[in-house]
């Protein structure tokens, strides 16, 4: 019998990620003078676990693509990042790995109880990455992220049980199979796993440990937390409202819309790049939960914004890494001295998030837009545009002067990063046909 | 209301109590001792479930390994090991707590050893069966998790030693005396990896 060909292919992605970890913390004290070999090692094995995906359905292949994108661009960065310590690059990359195994678990697990172990080990792996960034903000701000993370995992678990209870397996919740006795305690469980979900997407109640995340750890690094958490977070709430859609959806769609809102007036506040951008991730995953709830069309419009959205951030975070923690202040992006192509890659990722055309972030909202048009009728379509409208008035903010850096001549080191998260971002611009009837074949509408 | 109702009350209010108090705990031994009281108190709520084995388990791991390596670790600390003088109200305490303990096992002895069940939902058998059966997905996975929780905590504590090329006391100077503290073995056990891994340089 031939034991490799009947691994699932998720878990083959699984197994050549901790296989990666284990070369990596072997030679720790080796690697950690040679953050290019390093680097090498680390996009190996990323690259070789998209391989056994390939032969998944095209959601577990959608997923593990996605997510082995972020963890690509996090690799990337690695060399770069500014940590606390800088010898403990391995320990960074390790984490990356491990953080991608449980990200491509929580999206593709078969039963909720490994979803909720690869949850666990990627919230684990993010408050982690964000603890070991310069500076004393980083270790507040990752404290933080673990304590929200281990009150939303401790709800995640009452969910299971209480589904365990009502139906007496780990399965996916699926319409039709518990007892009508019953019912009461499926809807609670249901509730509480998507509460547990939520908490990776970061929406309205349960925002503050990621926003800290977002603004205060090594920006490369927290683009790998944030693009690796919102894939997975979207895949798994997806199959959740697929099989729940009955207590799900009102409250996604609520939660949506509150989100929308509380984001779009927290990035209008602020002052300085990173912090917005922390907010308007907030105001956007309200809109994925707004058509998360909307019905398989809303659920397609979701994956294919997830997947777009996730290439942008990252492609804004690898353009502000290396410059450090801190806060980039509106006023004086002029003054930092971004070489040409990092100031072009953020100029165009801050373009694609405010959904101006020929970008693709125009193609995502306007896919999320349509869905919730159909599946919700006027008002929450409204706010949703509203939402997107004001995301123009705070993502252009800096862009006047990004645009006087690019014609600048400041010499910089390469940024394999930049350049790899900018062509997928450019590739999605040409062809975001292509990528839509993806996410629809991936959620089989 | 069945006749567990109680027992089952009583021992949630001591575990939230517990629990509480070694959040609040000021002193870490007192933590440590809470942390005590709460895993035993888990371990009689598994009890009552008819879960024997995990019940077991919880004493066995939790109430003896863990917390007794807690306890070492505590006393391992700068003024952890030195006890003040003990007032009289706290022998008496011990004393009746001690009493108490001993009446309750006597009065178990008297009663004689409760039957095992026919058939037990949480026995070794029926536990191997799941975890090698049909969750032998999730049980592997947790040797992530594990992995993840190891890199991480000797990450988090390795983020603040010096680099070998910068002075350990400017870094120190600038975090603070706990820092420093943490330092001094930190920096010989980093020394002793470079000079392992000398010819890599």
């Amino acid at each position: 019998m031939n034991v490799l060909a009947s691994i699932p292919p998720p878990l083959g992605s699984v197994l050549i990620l901790v296989l990666g970890t284990l070369v990596i913390l072997l030679l720790t004290g080796r690697l950690s003078n040679s953050p290019t070999i390093l680097a090498t090692i680390g996009v190996l094995s990323l690259l070789g676990a998209a391989l056994p995906a390939m032969g998944g359905d095209a959601l577990t292949r959608v997923s593990v693509l996605g997510v082995v994108a972020a963890g690509l661009v996090g690799m990337l960065l690695v060399p770069s990042a500014e940590l606390h310590n800088s010898t403990q690059r391995p320990e960074v990359a390790a984490l990356i790995l491990l953080g991608s195994t449980g990200a491509i678990v929580l999206a593709t697990a078969g039963e909720l109880l490994s979803a909720a172990l690869g949850l666990e080990t990627l919230s684990l792996s993010a408050a982690v990455l964000v603890a070991l960034g310069r500076g004393a903000r980083p270790l507040e701000a990752a404290f933080r992220y673990f304590v929200l993370a281990a009150i939303s995992f401790a709800a995640l678990v009452y969910g299971l049980g209480l589904l365990l209870l009502a139906t007496g397996s780990f399965a996916w919740p699926r319409p039709g199979v518990v007892d009508p006795t019953y019912s009461y305690i499926w809807t609670i469980g249901v509730l509480l796993i998507g509460l547990g979900f939520a908490y990776k997407l970061a929406v309205f109640p349960l925002l503050w440990g990621p926003l800290d995340a977002y603004t205060a750890g090594a920006p490369g690094l927290a683009g790998f937390v944030m693009a690796a958490s919102k894939i997975a977070a979207v895949v798994a709430l997806a199959r959740l409202a697929a099989g729940a859609a009955v207590p799900m959806a009102p409250i996604l769609i609520g939660i949506g819309l509150v989100s929308i809102i509380w984001g779009t007036f927290g990035a209008l506040a602020q002052r300085e790049v990173r912090r917005m951008l922390a907010y308007s991730t907030v105001a956007n995953a309200g809109l994925m939960a707004l058509a998360l709830g909307c019905g398989p069309e809303g659920r397609a419009a979701a994956i294919f914004f997830v997947v777009i959205y996730v290439l942008t951030i990252l492609l804004a975070f690898a353009a502000m890494a290396g410059r450090g923690t801190g806060p980039l202040p509106f006023g004086e992006v002029r003054g930092e001295g971004l070489s040409a192509t990092r100031a072009l890659g953020l100029t165009l990722a801050l373009l694609s998030l405010a959904g101006i055309p020929p970008t693709p972030g125009f193609w995502a909202k306007l896919a999320i837009l349509d869905a919730s048009w159909s599946a919700l009728g006027f008002w929450p379509t409204l706010v949703a545009v509203i939402g997107g409208v004001a995301g123009v008035l705070y993502y252009l903010r800096p862009l006047p002067d990004l645009l006087a850096l690019t014609r600048a001549h400041v010499s910089s080191a390469p940024a394999p990063a930049v350049w790899f998260a900018g062509a997928a971002v450019v590739v999605l611009g040409l062809a975001p046909g292509f990528a839509y009837a993806v996410a629809r074949l991936a959620i089989g509408g | 209301m069945n006749n567990a109702f109680l027992p089952i009350a009583l021992a949630c209010a001591v575990a939230l109590v517990s629990a509480v108090g070694v959040i609040l705990a000021r002193r870490p031994v007192h933590a440590v001792v809470a942390l005590l009281a709460h895993s035993l108190c888990v371990a009689a709520l598994f009890l009552i479930m008819a879960a024997d084995l995990v019940a077991l388990g919880q004493v066995l791991i939790y109430s003896g390994a863990i917390v007794v390596l807690f306890l070492f670790v505590v006393a391992l600390l700068p003024h952890g090991g030195i006890e003040s003088v003990v007032p009289t109200g706290r022998v008496v305490s011990a004393v009746v707590a001690g009493a108490a303990l001993l009446a309750a096992l006597a009065a178990g002895l008297a009663v004689g050893a409760p039957t095992a069940p026919e058939n037990p939902a949480g026995g070794v058998e029926a536990i191997g069966r799941s975890l090698f059966g049909p969750l032998i997905v999730p049980f592997e996975l947790t040797a992530a998790l594990l992995l993840v929780a190891i890199i991480g905590a000797v990450a988090i504590w390795r983020r603040q030693e010096p680099e070998p090329g910068a002075k350990a006391s400017s870094r120190a100077a600038s975090e603070g005396s706990l820092a420093h503290t943490a330092d001094a073995p930190g920096a010989t056990g980093r020394q002793r990896l470079l000079d392992e891994g000398g010819p890599a340089r």
